[in-house]
């Protein structure tokens, strides 16, 4: 069978270059396929010089090391398409289903990823609520007027320390800060405005 | 690709028709023959030589072409029931069978006694004088058909 394959094969890539060079291979070759007699067709040597040497023996004699090469040779020789459409149905079959599942594994991948992200966003947003809530009244102020100078100074309407501390010269830079933005020169600090300092950078 | 091969097998065959001719027929025996056609059909881009890259192309044809159920690992009984010790040889894991890594390992560490020059390529001489010395040392190992090992 892989014989004649291999035969309706070689006439088919190598033409009758091939099947020539393995008819006369095989004639000159001096052990059991010499044997054959020679008056019998040269189809018949051809099959069995074409099974000598492309015969999945031989292919997995070389891709184990008993041949530098091969592996072209004995693909293009052990190829059953053409004769066998049965056998080459489910390997087409097979790398649909290899796709398909490399499709599902990148997209769920991709799901994955998009749910991590949103835990990750979900998690900092939390982290910063509690952090707002539990700290002491004392310290979210002392934090803000911080944040506040900093902000100030950056804008240049501040140069005292960066202490938290409500002191003069912090309430002078506010009351600068919300002359130039047309607000109530009032010198109190409120979250809104820290919020437009941090967008106005 | 395929079609590629097929006209390098081609032309591969008429030159060592004529090769035949000239040095009387029957100079090269079945391995020889053997060894020649596959080094035409490995040698991609037709320089005479084999590079790295075209081993590699070439062993994953041979390897594709013998992973029958697709599972990207050779068997025993995908790779014919080679001999034992042999196959333990290259199955480095031991997990009973061949992964495409395992076999090319193997395969490039013969790529590198090869080449002795060092530079990185492979002539056609060096693989048929591998392959003569290959096949009388394996031969009983992995089962060739007798005729192939003749050079």
């Amino acid at each position: 069978m892989t014989g004649t394959n291999a035969l309706n094969l070689c006439r088919r890539i190598g033409g009758a270059a091939l099947c020539l060079l393995l008819v006369s291979a095989c004639a000159s070759n001096g052990n059991e396929t010499s044997a054959t007699p020679a008056p019998e067709p040269p189809a018949e040597n051809g099959a069995v010089a074409a099974r000598a040497l492309g015969g999945r023996d031989n292919l997995a004699f070389s891709l184990m090391g008993g041949a530098a090469l091969g592996g072209e040779l004995g693909s293009a020789l052990n190829n059953r398409e053409g004769e066998t459409r049965p056998a080459a149905e489910p390997t087409a079959g097979r790398r649909t289903d290899d796709r398909r599942q490399l499709a599902y594994d990148r997209q769920s991948e991709r799901q994955r990823e998009l749910v991590r992200r949103e835990v990750t966003k979900q998690r900092l947003f939390e982290d910063v609520r509690r952090e707002r809530l539990s700290a002491p009244d004392s310290k979210r102020t002392t934090a803000s007027i911080a944040t506040a100078q900093r902000y100030l100074k950056a804008q240049g309407l501040y140069d005292g320390h960066v202490d938290g501390v409500m002191g003069q010269q912090t309430r002078d830079a506010i009351v600068r800060y919300q002359a130039r933005n047309n607000l109530p020169q009032d010198g109190s600090i409120t979250p809104v405005m820290i919020d437009k300092m941090r967008s106005a950078l | 690709m395929r079609a590629r091969t097929a006209n390098r097998l081609a032309s591969a065959a008429i030159g060592l028709v004529s090769l035949m001719a000239v040095s009387g027929a029957g100079a090269a025996g079945l391995g020889e023959v053997y060894s020649r056609l596959a080094f035409e059909a490995a040698d991609g881009n037709g320089d005479q030589t084999i590079d790295e890259a075209e081993l590699v192309a070439d062993t994953a044809a041979g390897f594709v072409a013998l992973d029958d159920n697709g599972d990207r690992r050779l068997d025993r009984r995908e790779l014919q029931e080679p001999d034992a010790a042999l196959f333990a040889r290259l199955d480095r894991n031991r997990d009973g069978s061949l992964s495409f890594a395992e076999v090319l390992a193997n395969k490039l560490e013969i790529f590198e006694r090869l080449d002795l020059s060092k530079d990185g390529t492979l002539s056609v001489d060096e693989v048929v004088a591998f392959d003569r010395q290959a096949c009388t040392r394996l031969a009983t190992a992995a089962k060739p058909a007798a005729t192939r090992c003749s050079y």
